[in-house]
């Protein structure tokens, strides 16, 4: 502390109270701090884990995480993996305040006590103190922290910071304590105490720590700003705790552990990306303003110690000085009071201490976490999508998803009530069961048949409930009412009916709006989320309302049976009297379509009212004479029609029987099947659908299939107890199916819901890519890749493969081994024909135009004849091939040469004879070059030659470029960070377009452009997909594709892509997959191989994909045939 | 003054070999212990006995082998590669500390009203923002500032500041002015309290009395006794503005010994995001050796020269 000189003036003319408007404001800052570190995570509105998201659209716009502030629904936005940042830090202000608070602790109790040695003690141990404050001043805390807490190791978690923090951050407070102590020891009445025969506890005690402590709780206020600071600034360094980086994203708990919300953790620049600081700041704000509030607090407690403060004289001082007096008079000198008996002090330092060593002893024994997290670690998945929402699926009534069912029929278990099940049951995201028996029962069931909870309701249910987003469920009931149940299994509200007529169908809830909506015979209500009700309207349409009503895909109609409505207000919409409505069928494709009679009708809604827009007709004549009784359409397009009849035996209606078109009205799958009175229960990611019906004419037991386009027979098939199917519902690898008679049938092992991908995205840059970089980029074709795979090895090579499969035509591959060899391949694997090349073979070969192959080998280049004749060879004097062959303008083949440790790009004409060679910059070059016949540059990452004569060119771009790329559409690209500009060379220059893609993630491994001009990017397990001007249509996050290269891409901008997971600590797999932009899953995974291998590459033709590996194995993917 | 300057510079050279020894056996004992329990170093080294590896490494040295940098830079030169970190941040740190020496002097002087002798509201409103406003925080309200600032402009517009980056251009703006923020408060408030405490002193109202005005009495007497403080808290403010500095470089992606010595104390899982660190480069002994014995010279220098200069200025200080 310093020593208050004041002056002769101010003595005289500021005396007296003004306020202390640094000790107000602080105070409230800091008690609104605490209000929020104990209420906090009770206001976060979301789960700070959860990760609902990885895109989101606003104003028709698709955002990639880390959204901006103000996106709805998240209120500061995101972080880089869509969680929710407002309830981040609801949730990280108590787990980092309470670090801060008892490192603050720590530094406090440490510096006070060197502090009053040094200054008081003047033997060697004072000495020493003095020595190790002046040794501690020399040198920056946050370097002596860094130092401290790499060498304990964050995973060590909080000591790692009470070590770093501490080792020399109490010198601070030592050095004022020292300043104090020193000014005290000086005094005369210390030397009177002397003198009297004090002894030197008596002088510390009576003396001394009267006029330190005072200091204690400004010190402290100081002491809890520092460390804040402090810890921010190693959160933002990647300190933080929980940073327990090296444990396995893929892994579900992991992710948990890793994501836990602190503010340290929150401004890491580990996941964020800097060009994207939404989070920093939002954090960073946080931060600020508690600092701030810390250090007014304790510039204030620092006034209350001084004897004089200055009087201002303005309107408000008379009330303020009032308000001071009272404050005084009431609050502080009463408190105070308390604080200078010397038993408190005694119990205050001995609560400080005791809270360290409890905050140690939990900590050793594991307690910190259930203390903090014991409501967030269980899942909560708050926000995230129920499994199986409704009694159609989802409140569009697709009843389509997006997992794959039960490959075989086997019941898991059957759970009783023998009231029986008033419908089909809901699953919950995390794949809690919902049903309702007529008993008046709610059950939660766990898919391993545990009783979670149940609840008696208020009446007699109706139908299958319905599960909203935030994981309630809603029942109607046969009073005509809706409850409104939490998923703990509590009552939330209950909305009577004033007219008490029954419900005849479960609810449905709007994504959007929150409100629900159920029919009663014809009339429809509607509830809002809050449990009032909005509306309620007579739809006027025949049939008995027996099921929910179904969403459009933006949730603004509402169609019930063959009647459209405004999902606002309930008014009916005109659309029945221009066409004849057999049913609205919402697809899961996001379209709308309804039926009449056979065929199909694609809509939409426009301006002018409703329109048809394609019309999918087909030659039903064929295979039937009635009528569907439902539809729908699959996500990738695919339509199917079900009928099923009652009375088949009294000639009406037909057999079960299944029809699956495709968008052009071409039947692609037929089944015929002998239930009766069946119905659809659900529509799989693989297009299977699974229904259910009677046996026998339609009397007999209740049966299940499972029925796919491929197959005329169901691919399993299982009798259910009981005498009526209820309903059903669909989870991953699992099919529930209720019974009017009360049983619960669970078919298939799964049920839980798939592990997220995604967690902490860690990225960085691979030390081996499986494929050189050039490969993948120009292969953009038209061909459709296989669909649901199967993987054969058709060939080993005895030594290892270099170069990626090179497809000759459509069966025929061509591959150069290690050993020199180069053959071609049919698709069985049989040898076509073999060349031995002069050298060891470098890349991968590429085709001329005329069908010639060309192939660079260590010594030089070959062109070989499509029968593998040479047709000429050129090899140079010195150097050595290091990077395969491409093709340019006018058939000029370039290739990779190294001469002296130097690139070099090398021209050779046609016929053989060299044309130019030019040097390159860049550090590696054990790739090929880029070219394409209608393009004047050759391309060497970012470096671009004139092919005319190899001059190297530079455009002056003002930012470093990182790649070329030649776009499948004929255009040039470059790709700066995460972006990527098309750019043409025009007689003024180099002129750039108006495009521009912002990937947020700023590094990928290979980008490419498709023919349509779309952009798709891979980087560390991420593939994005970007329109050409930028909108972000897609991402797919998979960490166990962490090193991974494209193969192929078609015009569905399917990307085939192959690769492993990184590391060498974890058994690594090789896999191949195929994802699509609209798709959360991918298309199909497949692993080729159990053990360390690289990928050389791999081809996509139709229906096809040759994948080669290093350690010399091909595999071909391709579709069973039928 | 010679031999004290003397005695000071001949402590230097051992008290570096001292830290240089410390800094090596830190790595080299650490390293070990955190690689055992660290998948991705599990397989970098196995525990070797300290002193001869130490002395082993002093003979290369001495032979002329400072060793190489491990790691992307490989192949270069440790002490080459040192040498351009310590130019790169040599040259930030300079600006850094002129500008906030000038601008923090002028503020803290501006701002003390003489009579009564008082420091004015508006340093002491911006001296509390200014401390309490994290480095990291001003640095990303920049980055965001700037891709606003770029998302509307007509694209192929050059921007006016380089989002981050080296070079000693443009590039070095908003990294010194990052950089100066928190010293040049600190200097301000200090500098401002210590001319308060001497305009508060006897000889003031003496000199007052003799009709000397306020103008001469606080330029010529009072800036002049307090010189000898001020170099002691400019000292002070290099070591805020080293600690600053790792940040700094950090946010910036510039190359420097601070964000070399975060490489070398964050383990590359963490850091990897901007593309900065090897993982190679954690904890490893000569690097960190080197890099701490760099930043202890800084400090002895530094301290060095402004005691040189206090005592120059203030001969009661004592030689």
């Amino acid at each position: 502390m310093k020593k208050e000189t004041v002056g002769l003036s101010s003595q005289v003319a500021h005396r007296g109270l003004g306020v202390n408007w640094s000790l107000l404001l602080g105070g409230a800052i800091v008690a609104f701090f605490i209000f929020l570190y104990v209420r906090g995570p009770k206001l976060a509105p979301k789960d700070p884990l959860a990760t609902p998201a990885m895109v989101v659209q606003v104003d028709g716009k698709w955002l990639l995480p880390p959204f901006p502030f103000f996106t709805p629904g998240y209120p500061l936005g995101s972080d880089t993996i869509g969680r929710d940042l407002f309830s981040r830090i609801l949730w990280g202000i108590r787990p980092t305040f309470t670090l801060v608070v008892i490192i603050a602790t720590v530094r406090l109790v440490l510096g006070t006590v060197i502090g009053l040695i040094a200054g008081w003690s003047e033997r060697w141990i004072g000495r020493l103190s003095d020595t190790a404050i002046s040794a501690a001043l020399a040198v920056p805390v946050i370097m002596v922290a860094l130092g401290g807490i790499a060498a304990v190791g964050v995973d060590l978690g909080i000591w790692a910071f009470i070590v770093g923090l501490s080792v020399t951050g109490w010198v601070d407070t030592a050095r004022m304590v020292r300043e104090q102590t020193a000014a005290v020891r000086g005094q005369v009445y210390i030397e009177a105490a002397k003198a009297l025969g004090a002894s030197q506890w008596q002088l510390l005690n009576r003396h001394v720590l009267r006029q330190v402590l005072p200091m204690i709780w400004m010190l402290f206020a100081f002491e809890i700003s520092g460390t804040l600071m402090l810890v921010a600034a190693l959160g933002f360094l990647g300190y933080y705790i929980g940073g327990d980086i090296w444990v396995q994203v893929t892994d579900a708990t992991a992710v948990a552990t890793t994501g836990m919300p602190e503010l340290g953790q929150m401004l890491a620049t580990t996941g964020a990306r800097i060009t994207q600081p939404w989070s920093l700041i939002a954090v960073g704000v946080v931060i600020f303003t508690a600092v701030l509030g810390f250090n007014l607090l304790g510039e204030g407690l620092r006034q209350r110690l001084r004897l004089y403060r200055v009087r201002r004289h303005s309107v408000l001082s008379g009330y303020t000085y009032r308000l001071q007096l009272w404050l005084d008079e009431n609050v502080l000198w009463p408190f105070s009071k308390v604080a200078r008996m010397q038993v408190f002090r005694y119990v205050f330092v001995i609560a400080l201490l005791s809270v360290v060593l409890a905050f140690g002893w939990s900590h050793i024994r594991g307690w910190i976490q259930p203390l903090f997290f014991s409501v967030t670690f269980t899942p909560l998945l708050e926000g995230d999508e129920p499994l199986w929402a409704t009694e159609r699926g989802d409140p569009m009534g697709t009843r389509g998803s997006r997992f794959v069912g039960p490959e075989e029929g086997d019941i898991a278990w059957v759970f009783e009530d023998t009231s029986g099940f008033t419908g089909g049951p809901v699953v919950g995201a995390d794949g809690t069961v919902y049903v309702t028996s007529n008993g008046s029962r709610l059950y939660a069931l766990s898919p391993d048949a545990e009783v979670l909870w149940q609840l008696e309701l208020q009446a007699t249910p109706v139908g299958t409930p319905s599960l909203s987003a935030e994981g309630r469920i809603y029942v109607s009931d046969k009073n005509g009412g809706l409850s409104a149940i939490t998923s703990a299994g509590k009552l939330l509200w209950y909305v009577p009916s004033e007219n008490n007529r029954a419900a005849t169908a479960g609810p449905v809830v709007s994504p959007s709006t929150g409100a629900i909506f159920y029919p009663t015979g014809s009339f429809l209500r509607a509830i809002s989320a809050e449990g009032e009700l909005l509306w309620e309207v007579n739809a006027l349409m025949y049939g008995g309302g027996l099921h929910p009503p179904q969403l459009s895909p933006d949730g603004s109609m509402l169609f019930f049976e063959n009647v459209a409505l405004k999902a606002g207000d309930g008014n009916l919409l005109g659309m029945a009297d221009q066409v004849e409505v057999d049913e609205f069928i919402v697809g899961a494709d996001g379209q709308t379509y309804l039926r009449e009679g056979n065929n199909i009708l694609k809509w939409d809604e426009t301006v002018s009212g409703f329109e048809v827009t394609q019309t999918i007709t087909w030659d039903y004549m064929k295979f039937t004479t009635s009528s569907p009784q439902t539809g729908g359409v699959t996500p990738d397009n695919i339509i199917w029609l079900f009928y099923s009849s009652f009375a088949r035996s009294m000639g009406l209606g037909e057999d079960t029987r299944l029809v699956w078109l495709n968008g052009n009205g071409q039947v692609i799958g037929n089944v015929h099947y002998s239930t009766r009175d069946s119905q659809v229960i659900a529509v799989d990611g693989n297009n299977t659908v699974y229904s259910c019906g009677n046996l026998e004419q339609g009397y007999g037991a209740p049966e299940c299939q499972a029925f796919s386009p491929q197959s005329e027979l169901p691919l399993w098939r299982t009798t259910l107890d009981g005498h009526s199917v209820a309903g059903g519902a669909l989870a991953p690898d699992r099919l529930y199916v209720t019974t009017k008679e009360g049983y619960l049938h669970a078919i298939g092992e799964g049920g839980y819901p798939p592990l997220q991908p995604g967690g902490i995205a860690q990225v960085g840059t691979p030390e081996k890519m499986g494929v050189e970089e050039g490969q993948p980029q120009a292969t953009s074709s038209a061909h459709l890749g296989p669909a649901h795979p199967e993987v054969r090895l058709i060939f080993e090579h005895e030594s290892s493969f270099v170069s990626a499969p090179v497809l000759l035509d459509d069966d025929k591959v061509l591959m150069a081994a290690n050993n020199g060899e180069l053959f071609a391949l049919d698709a069985h694997g049989g040898i076509l024909w073999k060349v031995t090349l002069p050298g060891q073979p470098v890349g991968t070969p590429v085709l001329g135009t005329a069908g010639e192959l060309y192939i660079t080998d260590k010594l030089g280049l070959s062109a070989y004849t499509p029968s593998g004749e040479l047709i000429w060879r050129y090899q140079p004097e010195s150097g050595k091939s290091v990077g395969g062959p491409t093709i340019g303008p006018k058939g000029v083949i370039y290739y990779t040469l190294e001469i002296a440790s130097k690139g070099y790009i090398q021209a050779v004409s046609p016929d053989g004879e060299p044309l130019w060679r030019s040097e390159v910059k860049a550090f590696t070059y054990y790739q090929a070059p880029q070219a394409a016949p209608g393009i004047d540059f050759v391309f060497f990452r970012s470096e671009a030659f004139k092919t005319s004569d190899g001059s190297l060119l530079d455009f002056g771009f003002p930012f470093k470029v990182d790649r070329f790329i030649i776009g499948a559409d004929g255009n040039t690209y470059l790709q700066a960070r995460g972006t990527v500009v098309r750019w043409q060379e025009t007689i003024e220059g180099i002129e750039l377009s108006e495009d521009r893609v912002l990937s947020s993630e700023g590094l990928s491994t290979a980008t490419g452009v498709t023919p349509l001009g779309q952009v798709w990017m891979l980087g560390f397990g991420t593939v994005y997909w970007f329109e050409g001007d930028g909108e972000a249509i897609g991402v797919y996050v998979d960490q166990e594709m962490y090193l991974s290269s494209v193969m192929g891409i078609d015009q569905d901008l399917r990307v085939y892509v192959c690769g492993r997971s990184t590391g060498a600590w974890i058994t690594l797999k090789c896999k191949c997959l195929a994802v699509q932009p609209n798709m959360r899953d991918p298309v199909w995974k497949v692993t080729l191989r159990d053990e360390f291998d690289e990928f050389t590459g791999g081809v996509v033709s139709s229906g096809k994909m040759f994948v080669a590996t290093e350690a010399g194995y091909l595999f071909l993917l391709e579709d069973p045939t039928p | 003054m010679i031999r004290f300057i003397l005695r000071r510079l001949a402590i230097i050279p051992p008290a570096l070999l001292v830290v240089h020894f410390l800094g090596f056996s830190y790595a080299h004992l650490v390293r070990p212990l955190r690689a055992f329990r660290n998948p991705f170093l599990a397989a970098v080294t196995q525990p070797e006995p300290l002193i001869p590896t130490y002395s082993a490494y002093i003979r290369g040295v001495l032979h002329g082998d400072f060793g190489i940098m491990p790691g992307a830079t490989m192949g270069k030169f440790l002490v080459s590669a040192l040498l351009e970190a310590g130019l790169a941040s040599g040259g930030l740190l300079l600006l850094a500390l002129v500008l906030s020496v000038i601008v923090g002097l002028y503020l803290g002087l501006r701002a003390v009203s003489s009579d009564p002798p008082n420091i004015t509201r508006w340093l002491t409103s911006l001296s509390t923002l200014g401390m309490a406003t994290p480095t990291f925080f001003l640095g990303a309200l920049y980055f965001a500032a700037w891709f606003l600032y770029a998302k509307w402009t007509p694209h192929g517009v050059v921007l006016p500041l380089p989002f981050s980056g080296y070079g000693w251009d443009t590039h070095l703006i908003v990294p010194t002015l990052v950089l100066m923020a928190r010293p040049t408060v600190q200097i301000a408030q200090l500098t401002s309290g210590l001319l308060v405490e001497e305009l508060g002193k006897q000889y003031v109202v003496a000199s007052r009395s003799v009709g000397q005005t306020w103008r001469r009495i606080r330029w010529r007497s009072a800036l002049r006794n307090i010189f000898a403080p001020i170099f002691m808290v400019i000292a002070g403010s290099v070591r805020l503005l080293v600690g600053e500095l790792i940040v700094v470089e950090w946010l910036f992606g510039w190359p420097g010994l601070g964000r070399l010595l975060a490489q070398t104390l964050i383990p590359s899982g963490v850091a990897y995001a901007r593309g900065v660190v090897e993982r190679v480069l954690f904890l490893d002994p000569p690097v960190v050796a080197a890099v701490v014995m760099l930043f202890a010279a800084l400090f002895l220098f530094t301290d060095l020269l402004f005691s040189v200069l206090a005592r120059l200025y203030d001969p009661r200080l004592g030689v």
